[in-house]
């Protein structure tokens, strides 16, 4: 597995995992997965349903032990930090490691409420929190169609807004990563390019991992590409030698369809 | 894990088979092609000639073909992987192998113009022969590897090609030499010239088809 991938090979990942295994009651759902998620850039993440792509992203943001009953051995760092060690609160994990779902999940309240979520949490209020509320509606597509109108419902709004919502409420906290589960799954084909297109541009600035079932999104959007099947992962590379020269025998059978 | 996928990527299967199908076609064709032109060199003509000229038609038909093929699956099916490389080596070696077909039928056009007398001038230069073995040998090679997936022999074409050029040099010293102790008629020699730059070139195609299958099969580029 080449790791260099063009890139450059100096900047330090922000996330590395090593030797990840994550085994429920009756089976292992990961198996000493090891890979790095690079700064600024988009990192996707494909395989057949159930290969454990979502659970290996809920470990980078120590969601996955919310679900209970999950028995998570190996490391995850953050910017060289174990995100699993004792002293580490989980919700300062989840602040600097954001994650969107595949439905968006919109509470039912203002536009301007739902991206003032976060922050007001943190304490912050007034023109400070107006100001980072426009700035995450702004970086996140959305302020320009909104308009000034943040009092609105946001369950007003179409199914690819309220998506790129989610995406404005995960900013407003600050994170560094944002991990996306089959973000464009439940969007029709012009919102899900809204959304593609916005993680293009967030790349700049954050550290992106996208979950997907589309391999084409995955081949748009994403610098590198890891495949998993059956908790394990088999080829991790730049996207395009991944979908042009796949290295294994598996990872070749599953792009071009022939199981999965 | 080699099952038959669902119904669209029955759809690329199918559509992949096609093409597999209609390369084979393009194959026998410029080899027949290219056989019956190195044959015009042994004095066989008129049947030889006609079947040249209808195989270079039906060539470009197939050649056509493929293209069509390739980028409806293309539109269609967002080829990755192999099926990328296939499709994409494909395009490229239709197009080499439509050359292989033209230089066929230059040659049977030269053969076509020339006297009778002209036309046995050939017999006396028995190294432009061997030219044209070897090209055929070359297309035969590579389009062998590229139907049964077979990498090793198109890895050394470059040296089968070699030799073609060294014979090139000295076929070209050798036609000079007759025409100038008037062994064979100027036109006669400018025409047998003519052949065997094209054979050059074709063994030139040759070569690039080995890349393309070598890409094909291992994913390398030769000069990327």
């Amino acid at each position: 597995m080449s790791d260099d991938g063009g890139r450059d090979v100096e900047a330090p990942p922000i996330i590395s995992v090593r030797e990840l295994t994550v085994r429920a009651r009756d089976r292992v759902i990961l198996e000493r997965v090891t890979l790095d998620i690079p700064d600024r850039d988009v990192t996707g993440i494909i395989g057949p349903s159930g290969c454990g792509k979502t659970t290996l992203i809920r470990t980078m943001n120590r969601m996955a032990e919310r679900s209970g009953g999950l028995a998570i051995s190996g490391s995850v760092r953050y910017r060289g930090q174990e995100i699993y060690a004792p002293e580490v609160n989980p919700v300062l994990v989840r602040q600097k490691i954001g994650m969107v779902f595949q439905r968006p999940v919109v509470f039912p309240m203002s536009i301007f409420d739902n991206v003032a979520f976060g922050p007001r949490l943190n304490g912050l209020d007034g023109d400070e929190l107006e100001a980072i509320v426009l700035r995450s509606l702004e970086r996140a597509g959305l302020l320009g169609e909104v308009g000034s109108d943040l009092d609105r419902p946001a369950l007003e709004l179409s199914g690819g807004q309220q998506q790129r919502l989610c995406i404005a409420r995960a900013l407003a906290v600050e994170p560094r990563v944002l991990l996306l589960d089959e973000p464009t799954a439940s969007l029709d084909p012009i919102a899900a390019q809204r959304v593609e297109a916005l993680l293009f541009e967030l790349r700049r600035e954050y550290a992106v991992v996208l979950v997907t079932h589309n391999l084409q999104q995955a081949a748009r959007v994403a610098t590198r590409t890891a495949f998993l099947y059956q908790g394990r992962l088999i080829e991790y590379d730049e996207t395009k030698r991944l979908f042009e020269t796949p290295r294994e025998k598996l990872t070749e059978n599953y792009v071009t369809g022939r199981f999965g | 894990m080699t099952n038959e996928g669902s119904a669209p990527r029955r759809g690329l299967a199918e559509g992949m088979a096609r093409l597999a199908t209609t390369m084979r076609e393009m194959v026998e064709r410029s080899t027949a092609s290219l056989r019956a032109a190195v044959g015009l060199l042994d004095g066989r003509d008129g049947e030889a000639i006609r079947s040249i000229f209808e195989l270079d038609q039906a060539l470009y038909a197939t050649k056509q073909e493929v293209v069509k093929t390739c980028v409806e699956l293309l539109a269609l099916h967002a080829p990755v992987a192999r099926d990328l490389r296939t499709i994409t080596a494909d395009l490229e070696i239709a197009h080499d192998l439509d050359r292989v077909g033209r230089y066929a039928k230059d040659i049977a056009e030269i053969f076509q113009g020339l006297s009778p007398e002209d036309r046995r001038a050939a017999e006396r230069v028995p190294l432009l022969r061997r030219m044209g073995e070897l090209t055929v040998r070359m297309v035969e090679r590579v389009t062998t590897a590229l139907i049964h997936g077979d990498l090793d022999s198109v890895r050394d074409i470059d040296t089968a090609d070699n030799e073609v050029d060294d014979l090139h040099e000295q076929v070209f010293r050798d036609l000079v030499g007759r025409i100038a102790d008037q062994s064979v008629s100027p036109v006669a020699g400018a025409a047998l010239i003519l052949v065997n730059r094209y054979f050059e070139r074709l063994a030139d195609h040759a070569v690039n088809v080995g890349g393309h299958v070598e890409y094909l099969l291992s994913g390398a580029r030769r000069h990327w």
